[in-house]
């Protein structure tokens, strides 16, 4: 498929045989990630999809540099992102950026929205004038802008948070991370937490986002609806390593893993008889559970960008 | 009283709802007292014994043992000093030391916590074990052998207080930090690549001090309670000194007689003391409503 | 697999006798401390048959759990106006020692997080023995029942794991003691809130089907209260859709899936996302629920509603037939607006056509 293949033809972004353990004391060692490699073309919308304790978050920690990992390599723009003390290069900051799950939890309960959404133009220096580092022109239209982006009313920005609905307070984290112009948008289960009708506003508003700024995503999710709404490759990991990895719609329809198929299958289908039937096969014969080791799809030598094939059953 | 009992502020008896629901709507009145009675000790703290008239500390036998009058407003104690003058001049021993001891304390308590937040595995084990041993020191007998040791009297009682009293502090400071960082948007303002010196100012801080500022209020009250009691068993200030404490160290000899003589600084002691608990409470309820973490 | 685990259980089972549960114009109200009133829900009527399940579907903060908790009077602080009839027992406004006596016994309820129902300190049997002395089962009767519990809602090995924690358990099979502890004490009624959202998807498709399994065994009547439209379609034999603490549509499972009456239900289908459906942008509704206490007059979906007519924002509309055979709260099915148009005005086409 030509969306795979980026300009350059080379990933975005590119994780290469990440592991990382966690030891505690008196408990036993916790892998979160074994060998986990995948790659995130450009200008496109990558889904990693996990259930909890699939290693999905701990990847992402990895590449913002809030965990540093025991062995593997991420590149960026084929160069290695260097995780440095707590956090990524200084030049990164402004490529690579992020929007949480809890939307009350991703911000600052004492910043108003305008000075949230501002604090990157400060940090980084975008839109200065005006005296000096306190109020600047330049930046507050810059803050109208951003929120005008994503939706939100500028008359607003006085606000602090917990004046906002969720849906809101997940605009406005989007904003802030707009804010410093990142090529790469990470979000973390961005619109787990919100509901029905919002979650599709803000599905929409990052589709908007990817064809308005060329703005590259890695969607992390669980939910493989919203999966298969928004993103065009998808990933799919379990207990830490990848199993699959393609198109969307080609893991979709022919999924070449066990762990897929009945990740595709618990999925509920909003049409009641259809439903009624599935629920009626799984009576009489419940489902096995999948095994998640042995040969992924997908092994870390296939080179990045390419598509990936899909055996056929 | 939050030295001796760490952890249990007034705030928690719910003492200024159960107060207010006594007195019904409209009560609003009482918040005002609250600050008023907080403003007025502070500023007697401060300026007391400038506008005390020297005789409080002078004897003046002719005068002694009256009752309260129009001329003395508390009477007069067993040297014929006037007990309301020695109560403002005592208000600096026992409340302004009372917010030295919890400036010094809490100072200590929040770079410890500090450094152990911020000091990796290592540093945090051994500054929460070294706050462990601390912490099982207690209080008053502590106080009582560096009386012994240093003699009685203010100095002693300040020092000994703030050698027992950080833990607490660093305790509660440690853990409110720990909680403040595991927060999203602390990570999300890392990754947007602030200065630490902004991280630390602008998102970690404000968000992790408000269990400690209302500790604040409290605390100033429970240790004046703390200050006077010691007085009063003979370590902290003694007599001549006009420390509310040691006011009631003496008039409790006269008590059946001269009644007037403990009853008005053991009086102005329970009053600072709920009036700071009060506060406490007050800056509880301002904080959670101004601003979660 | 027979026709008839295709169609709707309600379709073939007999729903003997007075509902089982009766809400009568509900209203609950918050009363707060500085004396301002908020109405969190408005006017509510509802029933639920015996052996049937009805599920109340509607976004946070329409009202549908604080509506759900009444029912048991488990938030002392709500008032309650209206009607709530266990069968023929009234439980609005009933004194605490009479809603103990319902609680677990005649009404259990399952929660969202199972950590929050669970006590992390007993171990699992105690905590599932427990109930059972409501019914005067103790001892070793009662063990050996919590076991055959355990090992019927799929927990192997159960005898031993009865003297397991907690938290020695996944969330998926945490729900499922936690759904043992409610059947316990053989309830009739079986309140269910959001009881798979903290759940994995997989886990989901279990617990579901495990809530299946035994309310089908035990003939219990079930309210399962959900904002996941997908998840009710294949449980539920009737959805009632909640907006801004009133119910807006009351109707059978098909029929609200088929083709919806209220537009809210219809909006609200079309934006949930799907595995079987084109990528793409989602039909979104624009705007937000109003919270409680800054809901609009008449109907308080009009600003969003794209089939608005001029009297939506004065009256609010009441609870008309639906074409579904249940009820719909919407001015597009008013007699006299019908009467107007000169026929019965079909809705736009279903949400379901034209995806691969």
């Amino acid at each position: 498929m030509s969306a795979d293949a980026s300009p350059s033809g080379q990933p975005l972004l590119e994780l290469r045989d990440l592991s990382k353990t966690y030891r505690g004391l008196g408990r036993p060692p916790v892998t979160a990630l074994d060998g986990v490699s995948f790659a995130v073309p450009r200008g496109e919308i990558t889904a990693l999809v996990g259930e909890s304790g699939s290693g999905k978050s701990t990847a992402i920690r990895c590449v913002l540099g809030l965990e540093k990992p025991d062995a593997g390599w991420i590149g960026y723009r084929g160069q290695r992102l260097s995780a440095g003390h707590g956090g990524l290069g200084r030049a990164r900051h402004r490529e690579i950026q992020v929007v949480f799950q809890d939307p009350t939890a991703s911000l600052n309960p004492r910043m108003s929205a305008a000075a949230l959404i501002g604090e990157g133009l400060i940090v980084h220096g975008l839109a200065p004038g005006g005296p000096g580092r306190g109020k600047s022109a330049t930046r507050a239209a810059r803050v109208a802008e951003l929120m005008r982006l994503v939706g939100l009313d500028p008359e607003a920005g006085r606000r602090r948070p917990r004046e906002f609905s969720g849906g809101q307070r997940q605009r406005i984290a989007i904003a802030r991370a707009l804010a410093v112009e990142p090529e790469l948008l990470i979000c973390d289960e961005a619109v787990s937490a919100l509901d029905v009708s919002v979650q599709a506003q803000i599905l929409n508003l990052l589709l908007d986002m990817r064809d308005r700024l060329d703005l590259t995503v890695l969607f992390v999710a669980h939910d493989l609806a919203v999966v298969r709404q928004i993103a065009s490759r998808v990933v799919v990991l379990a207990q830490g390593q990848v199993v699959e990895a393609g198109p969307t719609e080609t893991v979709f329809a022919r999924p070449g893993h066990d762990y897929t198929r009945a990740l595709l299958a618990a999925v509920p289908v909003p049409d009641p008889s259809r439903a009624r039937a599935k629920a009626a096969a799984l009576r009489e014969h419940p489902a096995a559970e999948p095994a998640v080791t042995g040969p992924a799809v997908t092994g870390p030598a296939a080179p990045p960008g390419a598509g990936v094939a899909v055996p056929q059953p | 009283m939050a030295l001796l009992v760490p952890g249990l502020p007034a705030a928690r008896l719910n003492l200024r709802a159960r107060l207010r629901s006594r007195l019904g709507a409209g009560s609003r009145w009482l918040d005002g007292l609250v600050l008023a009675v907080v403003a007025l000790a502070v500023l007697l703290a401060v300026f007391g014994p400038l506008i005390a008239p020297g005789t409080v500390t002078t004897s003046n036998i002719l005068d002694a043992m009256q009752a309260p009058s129009a001329h003395h407003w508390f009477g007069t104690d067993d040297q014929g000093r006037d007990v309301a003058w020695r109560i403002v001049a005592g208000a600096r021993e026992s409340l302004l030391s009372a917010l030295l001891v919890v400036a010094g304390y809490s100072l200590i308590g929040c770079v410890i916590a500090a450094a152990a937040a911020s000091g990796g595995k290592l540093v945090d084990e051994i500054l929460m074990r070294l706050t462990d041993a601390v912490l099982a020191i207690p209080t008053i007998i502590f106080a009582l052998g560096f009386a012994a040791a240093l003699g009685p009297g203010l100095n002693s009682a300040i020092i000994a207080l703030v050698i027992t009293a950080w833990p607490v502090t660093a305790r509660l400071l440690r853990g409110e930090i720990r909680q403040t960082l595991a927060m999203p948007y602390v990570a999300g303002a890392r990754v947007l690549g602030m200065s630490r010196r902004r991280l630390l100012f602008r998102h970690i801080l404000p968000n992790s001090l408000d269990a400690l500022v209302v500790k604040w209020g409290a605390d100033v009250g429970s240790t004046v309670l703390v200050i006077t009691s010691l007085s009063f068993i003979g370590a902290g200030p003694q007599p001549p000194s006009p420390e509310w404490g040691a006011m009631v160290s003496e008039g409790a000899n006269y008590i059946t007689s001269s009644w007037w003589m403990a009853l008005f600084p053991g009086l102005a002691i329970a009053v600072v003391a709920v009036a700071f608990a009060l506060l406490a409470d007050l800056i509880q309820e301002r904080m959670a409503a101004g601003g979660e973490r | 697999m027979t026709v008839n685990d295709i169609r709707p259980p309600a379709t073939t089972a007999v729903h003997a006798g007075s509902p089982a549960l009766t809400l009568n114009q509900v209203s609950l109200t918050l009363r707060r401390r500085g004396g301002a009133a908020l109405r969190l829900v408005d006017d509510v009527s509802l029933t639920l048959g015996r052996g049937e399940r009805l599920a109340l579907v509607g976004e946070s903060g329409c009202g549908k759990s604080v509506l759900a908790r009444a029912i048991l009077g488990l938030d002392r602080q709500i008032e309650v106006t209206g009607d709530i009839l266990l069968g023929q027992q009234p439980l609005a406004g009933a004194g605490e020692r009479r809603l103990r006596s319902v609680r677990g016994r005649r009404v259990a309820m399952v929660f969202q997080n199972p950590m929050g129902a669970l006590n992390p300190l007993m171990s699992v049997g105690a905590q599932l023995t427990e109930p059972m002395r409501y019914r005067g089962v103790t001892g070793r009767a009662a063990r050996a029942a919590a076991g055959a519990l355990l090992s019927d809602l799929g927990i192997v090995d159960a005898a031993r794991r009865l003297r397991s924690y907690p938290h020695e358990f996944s969330g998926g099979m945490q729900q499922r003691v936690a759904l043992a502890m409610a059947l316990a004490a053989q309830p009739e009624i079986l309140l269910a809130d959001e009881p798979t959202t903290a759940l994995d998807v997989r886990a989901q498709e279990q617990v579901i089907a495990l809530l299946d399994q035994v309310t089908r065994e035990r003939g219990l009547s079930v309210l399962l209260i959900s904002h996941d439209l997908s998840l009710v379609a294949g449980f539920a034999d009737r959805v009632a859709v909640m907006y801004a603490g009133r119910i807006v549509h009351d109707d059978p499972v098909d029929a609200v899936f088929a083709d919806p009456a209220h537009p809210y239900t219809r909006g609200l289908l079309s934006a949930v996302p799907r595995v079987d459906r084109a990528p793409g942008r989602l039909p979104a509704i624009e705007g937000t629920m109003p919270p409680p206490g800054r809901r609009p007059a008449g109907c308080a979906f009009h600003p969003r509603c794209p089939r608005r007519l001029d009297r939506c924002d004065q009256v609010v509309p009441l609870a008309r037939p639906a074409p579904g055979g249940g009820a719909v709260a919407c001015h597009l099915y008013d007699q006299t607006e019908q009467a107007e148009r000169g026929a019965l005005t079909p809705p736009s086409p279903a949400p379901n056509g034209g995806e691969r």
